[in-house]
């Protein structure tokens, strides 16, 4: 998926029916994706580069690694399609496989959702940390986020008082 | 791939994920992972202050002033965390308790499960009086909603103002399924049923409340269900209302021959109405304490004799009559319903209807808590009706 920079044709040399009209993008490890302009319009970001008349130029995306980008042009080109069917069932089954990865790489996706401004990648994600957290303890989610406490005594003494019910 | 620090996700990215937890519970734990997820989110509590009276009409608002509150009460399965979840399992005992959670002291006040009184002193000689959160596993299984007004200046009001300007049920429902910023958030709608029996609708932004002119119907009950307020007049008769712009359409026709009470009931992602008919005669508990019923006319009250339970078939526009509820328990509250598996709780009859019943208040408990009488149980196998009373273990079910 990704190639190097040389071989790219001038995304303005391409066919000129809108449909097909592709744009470079460059990882942060400097590799290129050239894709379709209506996946790449998935991100709000691009969007308005593209409004902005930055759509000739490769389109730097300084915080996401070329791993990252690639799956989230996948996530991109899968909705392109299911915008185009409408099938509900078919487009939940897909993003549930689509998200079932490591809390790492769920952490970049979320970043790169956010960053690049794609909704509904940034809602899946989302969703996606809260149905982990849900049920679970707070040491539970430490352990699985692998984040430190760095709750204060006097922090800690509040969050037991809040983890109490004192009946009245 | 970097070490990734979910601590440092940015604020706007916690809160969005905390959004989508939909417990209390759950908030209060992501907000005891780390400090910075700890300020991501506030643990906003209701009440929730709404415009009073309750009406488009200006010169009684005037004259009346002041502001309902609406409090939320939420019904939890509450389970030893250490009890083992899997099959097999020979006890799965706990609680069922509703409580309202108040801020910011952290009291809580324990209601009884199927009404909206309060337990003052518990019930239980076990049950503690203070509940360490992390010791149970939690599920939630509905919640109930207790309009409190205050501020308005007392004034005489026919019976008939009197109907119209109480509510006697209200419900929340929160626009983006956030529990715990709606306060906050302005974002949420409010449906509600007066005393008239009027079906009324409230969202922030709005002038003031929407009333459903479609006399003569007379509302019973309303839930919120896949996102909409569903509603059920004496007859069965149900309508679909969207949250944003109240615009009520049918979605069930009238149940022929049908009883005296409709409850709603939400129940693994379908809509049930459970009916219920009346019956004449005198109480008798007979030595199993099963109650009788005596068809006569000798006097006695009307009870609860039976119930039917229907289903809600949203293509066809009609409730569709359910022989067996399976594994599941309903209970059917004065003010709001529930559902759970009997095989997620023993201790509770599946197929079964638990129900409250008035004319069944023959004890009153001094401690204002859960008289057993008050509280009958529906077989839908037999047909059996029982007082929760004759059960042997029913002092460990709430």
């Amino acid at each position: 998926m990704a190639s190097s920079s040389s071989s790219l044709p001038s995304p303005s040399s391409s066919s000129s029916s809108s449909s097909s009209k592709k744009l470079v993008l460059r990882s942060s490890d400097e590799k290129h994706f050239e894709v379709d302009e209506a996946v790449a319009l998935q991100s709000e970001m691009i969007k308005q580069m593209v409004e902005d008349g930055f759509g000739g130029d490769v389109i730097p995306l300084l915080n996401v690694s070329s791993n990252i980008l690639s799956k989230v042009i996948d996530y991109c080109k899968k909705h392109v399609d299911f915008d185009s069917k409408k099938k509900m069932d078919d487009r939940r089954r897909w993003d549930a496989e689509y998200i079932d990865v490591g809390v790492d790489e769920l952490y970049h996706l979320i970043m790169a959702a956010n960053y690049r401004n794609i909704k509904g990648l940034l809602d899946l994600t989302c969703q996606k940390v809260a149905d982990t957290i849900k049920g679970k303890k707070p040491k539970q989610i430490r352990i699985i986020f692998n984040i430190k406490n760095d709750v204060t005594p006097e922090g800690e003494q509040k969050i037991r008082k809040e983890h109490s019910w004192a009946f009245e | 791939m970097d070490r990734v620090q979910w601590s440092e996700l940015p604020t706007e990215l916690l809160a969005a994920t905390a959004k989508r937890l939909s417990t209390r519970i759950d908030i209060l734990r992501f907000r005891s992972v780390c400090r910075s997820w700890r300020y991501s989110v506030s643990p906003n509590f209701l009440p929730l202050q709404l415009p009073f009276p309750a009406i488009p009409r200006d010169s009684i608002r005037e004259t009346i002033g002041g502001v309902f509150s609406l409090y939320e009460t939420t019904v939890y399965l509450l389970q030893p965390a250490d009890s083992p979840h899997g099959h097999g399992a020979s006890s799965k005992g706990g609680w069922l308790i509703k409580v309202e959670e108040q801020s910011p002291d952290h009291k809580v006040l324990l209601l009884n499960p199927l009404s909206r009184t309060r337990i003052k002193s518990s019930p239980l000689a076990t049950f503690p009086a203070v509940l360490n959160l992390s010791d149970f596993r939690f599920s939630e299984l509905g919640k109930d909603y207790i309009l409190r007004y205050s501020g308005y200046r007392p004034l005489t009001v026919s019976v008939h103002e009197f109907e119209e300007l109480f509510i006697r049920k209200a419900i929340l429902a929160p626009s983006d399924s956030n529990p715990v910023s709606i306060a906050t958030s302005h974002d949420y709608a409010v449906a509600a049923i007066y005393r008239s029996g009027k079906l009324g609708f409230f969202k922030p932004g709005d002038e003031g409340w929407i009333v459903l002119d479609d006399e003569p119907h007379r509302y019973e009950d309303v839930v919120h269900h896949h996102g909409q307020f569903i509603a059920v007049d004496r007859s069965g008769r149900a309508v679909v209302a969207d949250q944003s712009s109240f615009k009520a359409s049918l979605v069930a026709h009238p149940i022929v021959d049908s009883g005296v009470r409709k409850q709603l009931v939400n129940s693994l992602g379908e809509l049930f109405l459970v009916d219920r008919y009346l019956d004449r005669g005198p109480v008798v508990f007979t030595k199993e304490e099963e109650i009788e019923w005596c068809n006569t006319d000798q006097g006695g009250s009307d009870i609860a004799a039976r119930f039917k339970v229907y289903k809600l078939d949203f293509s066809e526009q009609k409730w569709v009559e359910v022989k067996s509820l399976g594994d599941r328990v309903f209970m059917v509250g004065d003010s709001h319903s529930f559902s759970f598996s009997s095989c997620d709780f023993s201790g509770y009859k599946r197929n079964s209807i638990y129900f409250t019943h008035e004319y069944l208040c023959l004890y009153e408990e001094e401690n204002g808590g859960l008289s057993s009488y008050d509280v009958g149980v529906f077989n839908l196998e037999d047909g059996s009706v029982r007082v929760l009373a004759s059960f042997p273990d029913y002092s460990q079910l709430f």
